[in-house]
């Protein structure tokens, strides 16, 4: 493996004391696919949260392009090409479809976005039709078309999805997996999260099974997929 | 008839000078879910600070149109400076404390504010020199001076200002955005302390010209003058839906139409039971039954009001 863009030591996250992820370790290289699955409560959420910055670390490092990222509000790790597309979406709902995607520009800092504004309108004609309306007023999968093409305006170098299949019809999550397979094959590294563990080994070459806040496995998506204790635990079988 | 078109006019420069005041109540508590209690102080500290400009300036021979505009400079930075700086000291530190601490705590701001206003000018009643040669215009039976259509065109031009700039620009859209959830905001790439840290600024630059124009309007300032102020300005808020912008803006306008006709006909229709000193009563009554009516207030929503 080339030398990793994100790399995560001994990641620990505490709620008032209660211990949620309890030293978590990974590394990703830039334009990987990887995901991180397990249970309800696994200690998912809260090890993106810290890496995005929303949540304080109790204990570790995360380390991004060589240099150590965890003491950085979230805004600055947002500008440094870190996006985070969170669970429940949290478009703004009170903002136009077009004002959400072009606040996905701050993270970007001064380069045009025109450009891209208008592939994410052409990769998801959806969003264009609407652009005038209320994000409020969107259905669940096209807000999280609009969450997910908002974070690409931020042109994010590592783009961090939490549950994006979550309350979703199948064929919209469908529809959102091939747009977010389509982001990938454009060079950014994914870091997938979900519940729906057989649809995050499938997209993925890489994969964490996260269980009472600690890895109890790694390795490729293919062969975690075929592994019993997968397979019995996570893909119902 | 004259006396309503009177009262009109005297409505609309009060309103004027309370919506400006409210404005900096709504973005407050739309941001933050704050009510700033010192917010009002913001306006004596325009007020005084501005008159002391004013005499010096004056002292130094420079002319009024100047002096003026100095006297109004100087204002505005010292309280956007104050604002910026009970945001960073007062507010901020307690940003995840449990909502009835940062209410206190503006409480306490404002205490300090008056006492330390109180100790810089003193307690009494500050008069402005007569220095304004105001011009009156006779219309429709109505004394209007060139010194009230000023106040409300500036605050007119003012409140225009703002609504551009909360809907057309993108630190406007960055700062609905924080309202609305702060987190993503950050998420986004927004520092959101920033935008907050603008949102006083602005709150308190608008409290200082208002500040200037009850200076200029009355002739007279005080370092408890922001008290009542301020009441009547979050009243105001309240009145057009607390985090709303435009509401505050209807709010104060119509919280100075109702005092002004309330003090003009109270008299009259009471029998003279009650004076226009009741004008007070008239405006909260006013407030209490809109509330009854449309407990959001008539231009808030239910989405804006949060917990």
């Amino acid at each position: 493996m080339t030398t990793p863009i994100l790399q995560v030591r001994d990641l620990r996250v505490s709620y008032g004391g209660v211990a949620a992820v309890k030293g978590v370790d990974l590394s990703v290289a830039a334009a990987e696919r990887v995901c991180v699955i397990g249970a309800n409560g696994a200690g998912k959420s809260s090890l993106l949260r810290a890496l995005v910055g929303l949540e304080p670390l109790a204990g570790g490092s995360v380390i991004w392009r060589g240099e150590r990222i965890d003491h950085l509000p979230a805004f600055e790790r947002a500008r440094r090409g870190i996006s985070l597309v969170p669970e429940g979406r949290g478009v703004f709902p009170r903002l136009t479809v077009q004002e959400n995607i072009r606040i996905g520009g701050h993270a970007r800092r001064g380069r045009s976005m025109a450009a891209d504004i208008e592939r994410v309108y052409s990769l998801m004609p959806r969003l264009a039709e609407r652009r005038l309306q209320l994000a409020g007023t969107l259905s669940g999968g096209e807000q999280q078309m609009l969450a997910i093409g908002r974070a690409m305006i931020g042109a994010p170098d590592l783009l961090l999805l939490d549950e994006p299949s979550m309350g979703l019809a199948p064929m919209m999550v469908q529809t959102i997996f091939e747009v977010i397979a389509g982001i990938a094959s454009a060079g950014v590294t994914i870091l997938l999260v979900e519940q729906n563990a057989r649809l995050a080994l499938r997209s993925t070459t890489r994969a964490w099974v996260l269980d009472g806040g600690r890895v109890m496995l790694a390795g490729s998506s293919a062969e975690l997929a075929d592994d019993p204790r997968v397979r019995t635990a996570y893909l119902g079988d | 008839m004259d006396i309503f078109i009177q009262q009109l006019v005297n409505g609309l420069v009060l309103g004027s000078i309370y919506a400006l005041v409210a404005l900096g109540y709504t973005m407050v508590y739309g941001i933050l879910g704050l009510i700033n209690f010192a917010h009002g102080d913001l306006v004596m500290v325009g007020a005084l600070s501005g008159l002391a400009l004013l005499k010096g300036a004056l002292g130094a021979g420079l002319p009024l149109p100047i002096a003026l505009g100095l006297a109004a400079l100087g204002a505005v930075c010292l309280c956007g400076a104050l604002g910026v700086l009970m945001e960073r000291i007062a507010y901020r530190p307690l940003r995840r404390a449990p909502k009835l601490a940062p209410l206190i705590t503006a409480i306490g701001v404002s205490i300090l504010i008056e006492y330390g206003a109180a100790m810089i000018w003193s307690k009494q009643y500050l008069a402005l020199p007569p220095v304004i040669q105001s011009t009156t215009w006779q219309v429709a039976g109505a004394a209007v001076t060139d010194l009230q259509v000023s106040i409300v065109l500036l605050a007119l031009v003012l409140m225009a200002g703002l609504l551009w700039l909360i809907r057309a620009t993108p630190l406007g859209v960055a700062m609905r955005a924080t309202e609305q959830n702060a987190e993503v905001a950050g998420l986004m790439g927004i520092d959101t302390h920033r935008v907050i840290a603008i949102t006083f600024l602005i709150g308190s630059a608008l409290a200082a010209l208002a500040g200037i124009m009850v200076l200029l309007y009355y002739g007279v300032a005080h370092y408890f003058m922001g008290f009542m102020l301020g009441l009547k300005a979050f009243t105001a808020a309240v009145l057009g839906g607390i985090g709303s912008v435009p509401g505050a803006m209807l709010g104060g306008l119509l919280l100075g139409l109702i005092e002004s006709l309330a003090s003009g006909y109270v008299g009259d229709l009471t029998g003279g039971v009650f004076g226009s000193n009741y004008r007070d009563v008239f405006a909260f009554i006013v407030l209490i039954v809109v509330l009854v009516l449309r407990p959001v207030g008539l231009l808030g929503t239910a989405s804006g009001e949060r917990a």
